[in-house]
């Protein structure tokens, strides 16, 4: 049996950045992911699978496996009465409301499927305790920074550093540029900018005024390189496959969730196509437990084949990369790590209350021609109103009302069936409807709480017998006066625009995520952002993995990922979550030099047994 | 009836629904393709009626109706609306009428999403 210094569990963006630094250094590197290949039957390429998806959900060119099912948006179905929801398939629940995001378990991981927005955490947000809730990162956003530059390196990221320096406070390095110049702000962008910019509206809650300004977001999606990257020698675009295409742009093919045609978008792919010889993947391969010696450190992962068959596989390292639900799950399957009891707990997403409308009359947002969304007010994120209620992000949502309400074939059946309209007025109210459409999405802040958890099912097994996992999940009353916050902001910007609001939570059936607060009903939707399960801390009593993302009660074993975030802040997690990966990674190659060279530091004694 | 004239009888009544005329339906390269669709899904019998009576006659409304979806979406409706082709989804008369193109078909190339769309 071959032994391997290093075995990644989960082939997404965080194992794949993980076993390409390491297998730089060529150190033999498994990586065992339990979904397909892409090029397998049944999922063939991509592209054809998303044209031929009779909905395109996240999910859609991933088919899922038995043996390796993934939780899909439409397990979870609103109902009324209590609790308002009900969810099948892989990913069960028992909460008061519902974890409303899915993953992806295929080669690439969720990776495959996300957006592609890449901010950086905003230095206050590594402690939250000072506003009252959360938990403090053993780590500030200047030691994360430089792994920051290295994850923007990796993903490719197209942002404009002096934006986000003025707007958002960030500390980037003297004369710091990103790999690409910012992507151009969408139509939908300028006409906010035009009609926003230097306005004020109401927090009601986080009592105080804030001042609106459209802020470009950062883009793991290849724009025009910037020749003063990396002290002038610029930057090479990374198409299919990670190879070196000077010329790979975003060509707006308004597709990125769940495909992106042009390659420009980062996948994972990329950097398993830059992976040394010492790299060996192996998929539909599903580690059911992590295998320990009797001091309690990582030996190696038992782990089944599609069809049941058990295998291990030795190493000196672990790292479990399979998403923060499934490396709690393989943490409770294995009986391991969880001396502070918090493995599998303090899961939180980014819950995104959604409010859409139309421009008003004669206008029109350039909706579903390039990024699902380009640019934000960042405004809402930062300073004492966070003790009040939950920070938020403000993404201009530009693929019209499909995060709301479902795709354009919606508002085809919306003026076919309930306004009975035929020919040329159906032709233009339609066209006019399509138009006019855009969204805002409030993405808030969760803080971590040890009661919204991942635990195993007690019952239910999936296709190869390994118990589901069980997720119990709430809002709190920071979150939702958050959102309470949110909608009055949403309020004021549809005033300010003089754009029609057609917000409605309903029918109950499309919001499974509903609540009531303070005599208003709030709907929100899942982001897809899962953290906090193997939580990072400063002492084995209370946290799961330390600041290098080390499990605290197993040597040589790593979890790795948002499953570790102990606040999941704002942004989207990704490049967060890369910047941590790649710190690992240098601290697992010295653990693994560590090993080889015991006793470099000692002069050679002629004679001694080697 | 000799084809030809059931296309042209077809893609009349499609004009008729849609608010598309005969040339804009044929550039789709669809209209065959969609009447055999039509005419398996309703059956011949409400199929002959829908070609027969004016489309808002209240008999055959839903067939009118599930005709007009297919040419705007690529879908016949249900439940869960089946994609014909993605060449459907790609015609779709939806983005026409937006004057826009279907996602992932025909990209405008880097930096369009900040342009105006013609109307």
């Amino acid at each position: 049996m071959t032994r391997y210094d290093v075995i990644v569990v989960g082939a997404g963006i965080a194992g794949s950045l993980v076993a390409q630094r390491l297998g730089r250094h060529g150190r033999r590197v498994l990586v065992l992911e339990a979904g397909a290949k892409a090029g397998r039957a049944p999922a063939g390429d991509p592209l054809t699978d998303y044209l031929t998806a009779a909905a395109r959900l996240p999910g859609s060119p991933y088919r899922s496996r038995p043996a390796a099912a993934s939780p899909e948006v439409t397990d979870l179905a609103g109902t009324d009465g209590t609790p308002g929801f009900r969810a099948a398939g892989h990913l069960l629940q028992d909460g008061p409301l519902p974890y409303a995001s899915g993953y992806v378990r295929a080669n690439g991981g969720t990776g495959n499927v996300w957006t592609g927005l890449t901010p950086r955490m905003l230095p206050e947000d590594f402690d939250t305790e000072s506003f009252g809730y959360g938990r403090a990162w053993p780590l500030t956003y200047d030691d994360l920074e430089p792994h920051y530059r290295s994850a923007e390196a990796e993903l490719g990221v197209a942002a404009d550093a002096d934006e986000q320096r003025a707007h958002l406070g960030l500390r980037f390095p003297d004369g710091y540029v990103f790999p690409m110049r910012p992507l151009p702000a969408a139509r939908l962008d300028r006409l906010l900018a035009a009609r926003l910019d230097g306005r004020r509206v109401e927090d009601p809650v986080g009592l105080r005024e804030v001042e609106l300004r459209v802020v470009g977001t950062p883009h793991a999606r290849n724009g025009v390189p910037d020749p003063r990257y990396d002290g002038g020698r610029g930057y090479v675009p990374r198409g299919r496959d990670g190879r070196p295409d000077p010329g790979s742009r975003c060509v707006g093919n308004a597709s990125c969730i769940p495909h992106c045609p042009s390659y420009a978008k980062y996948t994972p792919l990329k950097t398993q196509g830059r992976w040394s010889s010492s790299v060996t993947l192996r998929d539909r391969s599903v580690v059911s437990r992590v295998l320990v010696d009797g001091r309690g450190r990582a030996t190696g992962v038992e782990y089944r084949s599609y069809d049941g068959e058990v295998s291990v596989a030795h190493a000196d390292v672990v790292v479990l990369a399979a998403h923060a639900v499934e490396n709690a799950r393989l943490l409770l399957l294995s009986g391991l790590a969880d001396r502070s009891g918090q493995v599998g707990r303090n899961l939180m997403d980014h819950p995104v209350l959604l409010t859409w409308g139309l421009l008003p009359e004669g206008e029109h947002a350039g909706a579903y021609r390039g990024p699902g969304s380009v640019s934000g007010f960042e405004g809402f994120r930062s300073g004492p109103a966070r003790k009040l209620r939950a920070p938020f992000r403000v993404e201009f949502g530009t693929w019209g009302w499909i995060w709301a309400k479902g795709p354009v074939d919606t508002d085809v059946a919306h003026f076919l069936t309930e306004q009975g309209l035929f020919g040329e007025e159906l032709r233009r109210a339609v066209g006019d409807r399509v138009r006019r459409q855009f969204t805002f999405q409030f993405e808030m802040e969760q803080g971590a709480d040890p009661a919204n958890r991942v635990t195993l099912h007690p019952t239910e097994r999936d296709a190869l017998g390994l118990p589901r996992p069980l997720v119990t999940y709430d809002l709190d009353e920071h979150v939702k006066e958050g959102m309470a916050a949110a909608r009055a902001v949403s309020d004021q910007l549809f005033a300010l625009l003089g754009a029609e609001d057609h917000t409605d939570y309903t029918p109950s059936a499309a919001w499974p995520g509903r609540f009531e607060h303070r005599g208003r009903t709030y709907g929100y939707r899942g982001a897809g952002h899962a953290a906090g399960t193997h939580i990072m801390g400063g002492s084995r009593a209370t946290s799961v993995v330390d600041a290098w993302q080390r499990c605290w009660d197993h040597p040589g074993l790593y979890a790795v990922g948002c499953g570790s975030m102990p606040s999941v802040a704002t942004s989207n997690p990704t490049l967060t979550m890369a910047a941590l990966a790649l710190r690992s990674a240098e601290r697992i190659e010295a653990d693994l030099t560590a090993r080889d060279h015991p006793l470099s530091l000692r002069p050679t004694v002629p004679g001694a047994p080697a | 009836m000799p084809i030809t004239d059931e296309t042209q009888r077809f893609t009349a009544l499609s004009a008729r629904l849609t608010g598309f005329d005969a040339g804009d339906l044929a550039a789709t390269g669809l209209v065959e393709a969609y009447r055999a669709v039509a005419a398996e899904r309703l059956g011949a019998d409400r199929y002959a009626q829908l070609l027969r009576e004016p489309p808002d006659a209240r008999d055959v409304r839903e067939a009118a109706r599930a005709v007009t979806y297919l040419w705007y979406t690529g879908s016949w409706p249900g439940p869960s609306p089946t994609l014909v082709s993605p060449r459907g989804y790609a015609e779709g008369l939806v983005w026409k009428a937006a004057g826009l193109t279907a996602p992932a078909t025909a990209p405008g190339g880097y930096g369009s999403w900040a342009e105006g769309t013609e109307r």
